[in-house]
């Protein structure tokens, strides 16, 4: 069980990575909602220690007050495993209208710009 | 419930086409959000519990198949659905509210049913043996 508090309707996002240099076949596992305050939170699982977080981070800046959040996991099927590259990390949210795309490098949460779509 | 795939080549259509999900008798409250992630589709039933639908492949002697999970969810809470391995066949699961306390809880699910709501990283419920791909 996870202990972050979120009120009723609030959007949940979420997406996993294979989890690099594991031998286990393990995911990394990210979620996201927005709190009380409006502000995004992640809580994140990435090893054995159990689940970390929440935590903010600049790229959330200014989400607006009940925006969905989307994330993007790549696809798994039978000839496939999921991937550890970390390059489709990426989420999506509305500022001021916008839809701005986040992307967590293994590292750090970057602000991608905005989507050119109205 | 009703799907439409969409396929990244050449010479698809750019609509996509109607998934045989569209002939599985899953029916889904309006309270409802839906959550998937390939090859795992999932909704609320309307007193809370989750129904858990799986495609085994178009060789599989079912195709789709769907369980009742006792998630105890928020009526209306999102779902995210995501593999819990990097094999997906191994184990997938979802992140919802549960209605008992209020907080994100992480359930595991596998082809056999097995409810184990234990955490996402308990390495006992990781890549349970008990998935098989149907075919």
């Amino acid at each position: 069980m996870l202990s972050a508090d979120i009120i009723l309707n609030t959007t949940i996002a979420g997406f996993a990575v294979g989890r690099p240099n594991d031998s286990k076949n393990q995911t990394n596992t990210y979620g996201l909602y927005q709190d009380t305050n409006g502000t995004v939170q992640v809580i994140w699982e990435d090893d054995a220690t159990g689940w970390k977080g929440p935590s903010t981070y600049d790229a959330f800046n200014d989400a607006d007050q009940g925006t969905d959040i989307a994330c993007v996991t790549a696809a798994a099927w039978a000839d496939a495993t999921l991937q550890t590259n970390q390059v489709m990390n990426r989420c999506f949210f509305q500022v001021g209208g916008k839809v701005r795309e986040v992307y967590y490098d293994g590292t750090n949460w970057q602000d991608e710009g905005y989507l050119p779509i109205t | 419930m009703r799907g439409q795939g969409f396929r990244d080549t050449i010479g698809a259509s750019t609509q996509g086409s109607r998934l045989d999900l569209n002939d599985y008798p899953v029916t889904v409250p309006s309270t409802s959000s839906i959550g998937c992630y390939w090859p795992y589709v999932m909704s609320q039933n309307s007193d809370g519990t989750v129904k858990w639908s799986s495609y085994g492949g178009s060789n599989a002697d079912v195709a789709w198949v769907n369980y009742t999970l006792e998630a105890h969810s928020s009526i209306g809470t999102g779902l995210v659905v995501m593999p819990a391995a990097t094999v997906f066949s191994n184990a997938g699961g979802f992140l919802y509210r549960n209605n008992d306390n209020g907080k994100m809880e992480t359930f595991l699910a596998d082809r056999n049913n097995n409810e184990t709501g234990l955490a996402w990283g308990n390495s006992e419920s990781r890549g349970s043996s008990s998935l098989k791909f149907l075919r």
